[in-house]
């Protein structure tokens, strides 16, 4: 067999295996179950501070679809009582206004006081969010925190936070849930699943 | 019935090209065949393709963010435009490869 040969058959396989890859995530319920045995599951209970991570902000000011609802999470759990505390977290992107600033002020207009209110505006990846999100919790003495962010997110999330000494209640709010429905939203899912899947080794070989 | 409505369509608008195709341009099942692992090979090149692309794109990021300290998000390499270049990268690569098996 000459190498084009072998390339072609090489390529075809690769190609069917793509194909069929491609249904069964769109078809059958594969990617939930994936999702399923990686998601983390919310525990809300009382806590000293509610942390929201960060998402993504536009240029003018909108913030993204994950970042607007974790910030609406994260005021909702403010008013329920379960935390004094609101730390927004996300920094500016390519121009964009900082997205803590932009979170704060949405909070603020939905009658979350001043004084609740905790930025961290530099942190660009949750490395860096769970280690100056702790700083600031150190000096109000929080220890134990409800985290906001995606159910695949937070299994990466969570560790990082309980490194620094914090006692951490993950809160899920996903942009497509691991239950969704429909080849779409499930193409969707199986996309989250491996990007979160591939985060998750980088901080493992990363340390 | 929502869910079946597209793929229903696409297996609807396939079939009358198909039938046009043989009656027209007198295409016989042997193309079709052809055409199909056309289509695989070119499905693969586009995966092979892309699996570089990330592979590149993600050590290239790293050693970015560590020896300049300037930082690019690693999900820059989900989004719509590494989907549609790798797309363009692969077709041209594939009818690159097929272009010299000819001569």
């Amino acid at each position: 067999m000459d190498q084009d040969t072998r390339l072609q058959k090489m390529l075809r396989l690769l190609g069917l295996l793509g194909v069929v890859g491609v249904l069964l995530s769109a078809y059958t319920p594969l990617p939930n179950v994936l999702a399923r045995a990686l998601a983390a599951s919310s525990q809300i209970q009382p806590a000293d501070a509610i942390v929201v991570l960060g998402g993504s902000v536009y240029r003018d000011g909108t913030l993204g679809e994950s970042s607007l609802r974790r910030a609406i999470q994260g005021i909702v759990l403010y008013h329920r009582g379960l935390a004094p505390l609101i730390i927004f977290s996300g920094t500016s992107y390519e121009g964009s206004p900082v997205e803590a600033e932009v979170r704060a002020s949405l909070a603020r207009q939905l009658r979350v006081p001043e004084k609740a209110i905790l930025l961290e505006p530099r942190a660009q990846t949750t490395a860096e969010e769970a280690e100056n999100i702790a700083s600031i919790l150190r000096q109000r003495g929080a220890k134990r925190i409800l985290l906001v962010s995606g159910s695949l997110h937070l299994p990466r999330a969570v560790p990082r936070f309980e490194r620094y000494g914090l006692k951490v209640l993950p809160v899920v709010v996903d942009d497509v849930p691991v239950n969704v429905d429909g080849p779409g939203g499930r193409l969707e899912l199986m996309e989250y699943v491996l990007r979160e899947a591939l985060g998750r080794w980088l901080y493992r070989a990363g340390g | 019935m929502d869910k079946l409505y597209v793929p229903l369509l696409i297996l609807l608008t396939s079939l009358t090209g198909y039938l046009y195709a043989v009656r027209a341009l007198r295409v016989g099942r042997h193309d079709l065949v052809r055409a199909f692992g056309g289509a695989l090979e070119f499905i693969g090149c586009w995966m092979l393709v892309y699996g570089a692309n990330t592979l590149c794109g993600l050590v290239l990021i790293l050693l970015i963010r560590r020896l300049t300290g300037f930082f690019i998000s690693v999900y820059v390499l989900g989004g719509v435009v590494m989907t549609l270049f790798t797309f363009l990268q692969a077709l041209v690569a594939y009818h690159l490869w097929r272009v010299s098996g000819r001569k």
